[in-house]
């Protein structure tokens, strides 16, 4: 009996729990699997809209675009950021900044890959004009993450179809190879999206966003040619114009405007960024921990449409007065009346004796100045205006404000630059510049009387002043490490010391003038007497260092430990 | 559910005893949250009180399943000898059923109680002795739960203002994957001493885990994270023995005192040809152990110009006072390829005591904890003076300084006081620290009256204690715990508390 029920026992057991042979399979509940996806048309708008996610990422709390500035001459960084590091020559192939541009580029351009690998699979079920829509914009978002990558590091590996880590171990293509690649995706994309969009659409890259980005990536690497014809497509589409006012064109006003080509937008619950606390001055609830350097404002022509070396307006008591209104528009400096914490007005100054400023509104009283009480105010002297606005002054670390990756202006100064080069000046050429710059002045080119216009047609000039427009009116947004590096004027302007406001009050009003060079670079050599006395400046770096191999970036450090492809070398000097 | 039969039967010498089963498990994770904020009426506690903006919601769920057959035969042989014989077949719905989801872990194991045997029965002092011997595989399988399939993560964006979903596929899928299994062998001993008032009980074991689950680094330019692989081997070598001593002085004064040692060496067997692997500050490699620290070895500080000129370059600009690097491979350059190993993360010649004594009703435990030979490294806001605006502590005044003396410069215990300075902040055995610690854990003092008092009360205890959790620390780390993580902790340290109170129980 015992023998009986033992065995009937077992029997049962493994009956009761073999049967149910999906038992074992179980699949997540929130997720789809991907060897069913990419089979309807919302799945392809999914995928894509993916791609967008990593064109910016928060490095140290904003875009990583504006912080690359910090790299360069015109913008630093205070806190002791990745940016500081490379702006000071410091960075190694384990730098946290670099890596994460490389690994997030290569995932934006891995679901790009992926969905143009696998979205044939729902072509017959999607609406043609939105399946080419899609196509354009994986396209485009892949060509915008090789141009950045070929712009940072050089060569970089060609990634074109999605790859399996046994597979990954590929050598490193030639710049030259990627940038052709990067054309022919481009006129792709351009041909199969459209001009503009309506409703929740608008945002997606456009048409114009292919050709503009065309035209940047081959300034970058002098085809002239191609840029002149990329940038004029898309100023013969018509359908971008400058926004009138430059200062509201980096606030909630000028979101989305004519002018706004292509840009990455924030929200509340879903990203923000925290540009207004980093970058604001004390007395509006923010760090300035990212500031406008000196080499800037002193960039700035006066009314004349002279540099601050050869007009008579200039005067160093108010370096502000007979300025360019860009350098007001741009720069918050002493003499000007700011937003401040809790909504009040007042007027910014950095002078060392005053420790209190004077209160506008809501009622006129002296408040404490911290831009001078507080050890780490500006260092510069200058707070960076764009995309700074009273809107986000009650909770500066949630800031919604959009912010353009490609704006029209750049455009119309990369058509001036491309046609200079090539020498076909004309007066096309002129009315580029122009439009930019009566811009500024809040006029149109065609008032001549209300702004210095340009009227030379020789070449020398005209690239001075091409390039010297490129770098106030684009300072700030992110692409100024690229022009200091395809001009070679990175060695100047990267090396030596760098020094900001005025400490001693009794050589505030009475400094020395600089030099400027061709390309605007202020050379500040009457300066070292004062400089060398401590306490007269604000030292910022000491010293920069910029040495010849730091044209490029080094490939992470975490690539190189792990691609065992024995082609995949380090770029030399790191 | 669990299904099982057992069947055992003495014979004369012999008792046998069989057990055979088959079970699963299932387990199923659901989560719903919904939340409103800002009322105007915190009295009414329902969402619908609550105005709508900035409401969340967010719901999940997850589940794995195991299947199970499992059998055992155990043998007692005149109750000195015993052997037993398990076996297991383990299927988990972790792993894809196209690949191996089951897997097979047999294990035997013998002992023999020698002091059972005639020829033992006259050593009266050894009231225990029982040695044993093992083999046994088992399988694990903890790796998440859905670690084969490949699956896209949904999201949301913006564009202009209005929210967007988004999908990505952010991990790479194997469906290559099976269980990871370990087989541990094991000698090992029993005995019981002067009437079992000294116990020790000793084990040497050999584990090695073989197919381990592992997320391996794989290149960036596949732009996703990696996912699992069943890698190498690994094997730890070690031993544990324990003492036991309880006795008793006198009818009042009891006292015991258990000790516990243990060592374990690892080391990785094989990775099937891949790595080194390289993340932070460790490295697994093939021969060496699991994560061990890597990076440049230190040579200390530079002291005058004249040595920075004759030596390698480093990185920026390097001034006396900056921490001088050793050239590995001669080349000239202080670089990536000049890193080696530098410590260990694996704690060795591990070690704790209690100690209990009790007079009286008057008792006191203490329970000591220690490491004999570790490594703790640094880096940032927790070793670095003057990081990311942060303050300067004692340590750091051991600094190398113009303004000292050669000779106190020679002996200088931190470089030359830097903000951002790439050359001292490579990771390096400079940040290193010998981490080996004694912790005085837990102390508990008690006094109970006696039941003699406690009669004609109500209570059946009346106890008054005092205890305390990580009292004491004697370590040689400046400033931070010894089992602190590694880098740049960015979390609490481990807290003392004390507790006094009064335990009772009424009759």
């Amino acid at each position: 009996m015992k023998k009986i029920n033992v065995i009937i026992g077992l029997v049962l057991a493994i009956l009761l729990v073999g049967c149910d042979k999906d038992y074992l399979n179980r699949f997540p509940e929130d997720q789809p699997n991907s060897a069913t996806y990419f089979t309807t048309a919302e799945q392809l708008n999914l995928a894509v809209n993916g791609a967008y996610s990593t064109l910016s990422y928060q490095q140290d709390g904003f875009p990583y675009q504006m912080q690359l500035e910090g790299t360069s001459d015109v913008v630093w960084q205070r806190p002791t950021t990745d940016a500081q590091a490379i702006g000071l020559g410091q960075h190694t192939s384990n730098t946290t900044m670099i890596r994460t541009i490389w690994t997030q580029s290569y995932i934006g351009i891995g679901r790009c890959n992926m969905l143009l690998d696998n979205m044939s699979k729902a072509k017959a079920v999607t609406p043609a004009a939105q399946y080419s829509r899609i196509e354009g914009e994986a396209k485009f978002l892949r060509a915008y993450y090789y141009a950045n990558l070929i712009s940072l590091y050089g060569d970089v590996p060609l990634v074109v179809k999605s790859i399996a880590p046994e597979e990954s171990f590929l050598p490193r293509t030639s710049k030259v190879e990627v940038l052709n690649f990067i054309f022919t995706e481009l006129d792709s994309a351009a041909a199969k999206l459209p001009l503009s969009y309506t409703g929740t659409d608008i945002g997606r890259a456009t048409k114009t966003s292919a050709l503009a980005l065309k035209a940047r990536i081959a300034l970058y690497n002098s085809k002239w040619d191609i840029a002149a014809a990329a940038s004029k497509s898309v100023m013969d589409l018509g359908y971008h114009s400058l926004y009138p006012n430059y200062r509201n064109l980096f606030m909630y006003a000028g979101e989305n405007s004519r002018e706004s080509i292509f840009a990455f937008d924030y929200k509340l619950t879903i990203r923000t960024t925290a540009t207004p606390q980093n970058n604001q001055a004390r007395n509006s609830s923010g760090f300035s921990g990212l500031v406008p350097t000196r080499a800037l404002g002193d960039s700035y022509e006066c009314t004349d449409g002279m540099t601050i070396d050869k007009s008579p307006l200039y005067s160093t008591a108010d370096p502000f007065k007979n300025r360019d209104p860009r350098m007001r528009q741009t720069l918050l400096g002493d003499r000007d009346t700011w937003f401040g914490a809790g909504g009040i007005t007042f007027n910014m100054t950095f002078h060392p004796d005053s420790t209190t400023c004077t209160r506008y509104s809501p009622t006129f009283a002296k408040i404490p100045n911290l831009e001078v009480t507080n050890a780490f105010s500006s260092y510069s002297g200058y707070i960076m205006k764009k995309y700074l606005d009273p809107l986000d002054i009650a909770v500066p670390n949630q800031s919604e404000l959009a912010f353009m990756l490609i704006r029209y202006a750049e455009v119309l100064l990369t058509y001036a630059e491309a046609k200079i080069e090539l020498n076909q000046i004309d007066a096309s050429v002129l009315d580029a510049i122009n439009l930019v710059r009566a811009r500024g002045y809040g006029v149109a080119a065609t008032q001549t009387t209300l702004y210095p216009s340009i009227k030379t047609t020789n070449q020398t000039e005209l690239r001075s002043i091409v390039r010297r427009e490129r770098k106030i009116e684009l300072a700030g947004e992110g692409l100024r490490l690229f022009d200091i590096r395809r001009w070679n004027i990175a060695e100047k302007v990267m090396n030596g010391i760098l020094f900001g406001k005025v400490m001693n009050k009794t050589i505030y009003y009475t400094l020395p003038m600089p030099t400027l060079d061709a390309n605007s670079s202020p050379d500040y050599a009457s300066f070292n007497s004062l400089v060398n006395v401590a306490g007269n400046f604000k030292i910022m770096d000491n010293p920069r260092v910029f040495k010849p191999h730091n044209y490029l970036w080094p490939i992470p450090q975490a690539e190189i430990d792990v691609n065992k492809n024995p082609g995949f070398k380090q770029n030399t000097g790191y | 559910m669990k299904a099982q039969a057992n069947y055992t039967r003495e014979f004369n010498w012999l008792d046998v005893s069989i057990l055979a089963g088959a079970e699963q498990t299932d387990n199923v994770n659901q989560s719903f949250s919904g939340s409103r904020e800002l009322t105007l009426f915190p009295d009414l506690v329902q969402l619908n009180a609550y105005p709508a903006l900035n409401q969340n919601v967010t719901g999940d769920a997850s589940s794995w399943a195991l299947r199970s057959y499992y059998g055992r035969l155990n043998l007692v042989a005149s109750n000195k000898y015993l052997l037993e014989v398990n076996s297991r077949y383990d299927g988990s719905s972790r792993f894809s059923a196209d690949y191996k989801r089951f897997g097979f872990f047999p294990s035997v194991s013998a002992g023999w109680i020698m002091s059972k045997e005639k020829f033992m029965s006259d050593i009266k002092w050894l009231s225990l002795l029982k040695l044993r011997a093992s083999w046994g595989t088992l399988g694990n399988q903890n790796v998440g739960d859905f670690p084969y399939i490949s699956s896209i993560v949904l999201g949301s964006g913006v564009f202009n203002g209005n929210i967007a979903s988004v999908s990505a596929q952010n991990t790479v899928a194997n469906k290559k994957i099976s269980w990871e299994s370990t087989e541990v062998k094991n000698i090992g001993f029993n005995a019981g001493i002067l009437n079992n008032k000294l116990n020790v009980e000793f084990d040497y074991y050999i584990k090695n885990t073989n197919d381990i689950l592992l997320t391996l680094p794989i290149p960036l330019i596949v732009g996703m994270s990696p996912g699992v692989q069943n890698a190498g081997r690994v094997e730890n070598k070690g031993w544990d023995l324990q003492l036991n001593y309880n006795d008793q002085i006198g009818k009042d004064f009891k006292f015991g005192i258990t000790g516990v040692f243990s060592d374990v060496k690892n080391k990785v067997l094989d990775l099937k040809g891949t790595g080194p692997y390289i993340s932070g500050f460790q490295i697994t490699k093939e021969g060496e152990e699991i994560g061990a620290l890597f990076g440049l070895q230190a040579a200390g500080l530079f002291q005058t110009q004249e040595q920075i000129t004759t030596s390698a370059t480093q990185y920026g600009t390097v001034k006396p006072g900056d921490i001088k690097y050793v050239d590995q491979n001669k080349d000239g350059i202080i670089n990536a390829s000049d890193r080696v190993i530098i410590g260990s993360r694996i704690p060795r010649n591990t070690y704790s005591a209690n100690l209990f004594f009790d007079y009286k009703g008057f008792d006191v435990t203490l329970f000591f904890q220690g490491v004999g030979k570790y490594n703790g490294l640094q880096i940032q806001d927790a070793a670095w003076a003057f990081f990311n605006a942060g303050s300067v502590r004692d340590i750091h005044l051991g600094r190398w300084s113009p303004t000292k003396t050669a000779e106190e410069n020679a002996n200088a215990t931190y470089p030359r006081f830097f903000i951002s300075q790439t050359n001292n902040q490579q990771t390096s055995s400079y940040w290193m620290d010998n981490a080996s610690y004694i912790k005085l854990k837990t102390v508990s003092i008690g006094y109970s009256l006696s039941q003699s008092v406690l009669r004609k009360t109500p209570f059946s205890l009346f106890k008054v204690y005092l205890s305390g959790q990580n009292v004491f620390s004697w370590d040689k780390v400046p400033g931070y715990d010894p089992e602190a993580p590694l880098g740049n902790p960015f979390n609490y340290p481990q807290v003392s508390s004390f507790v006094t109170g009064i335990q009772i129980s009424l009759k």
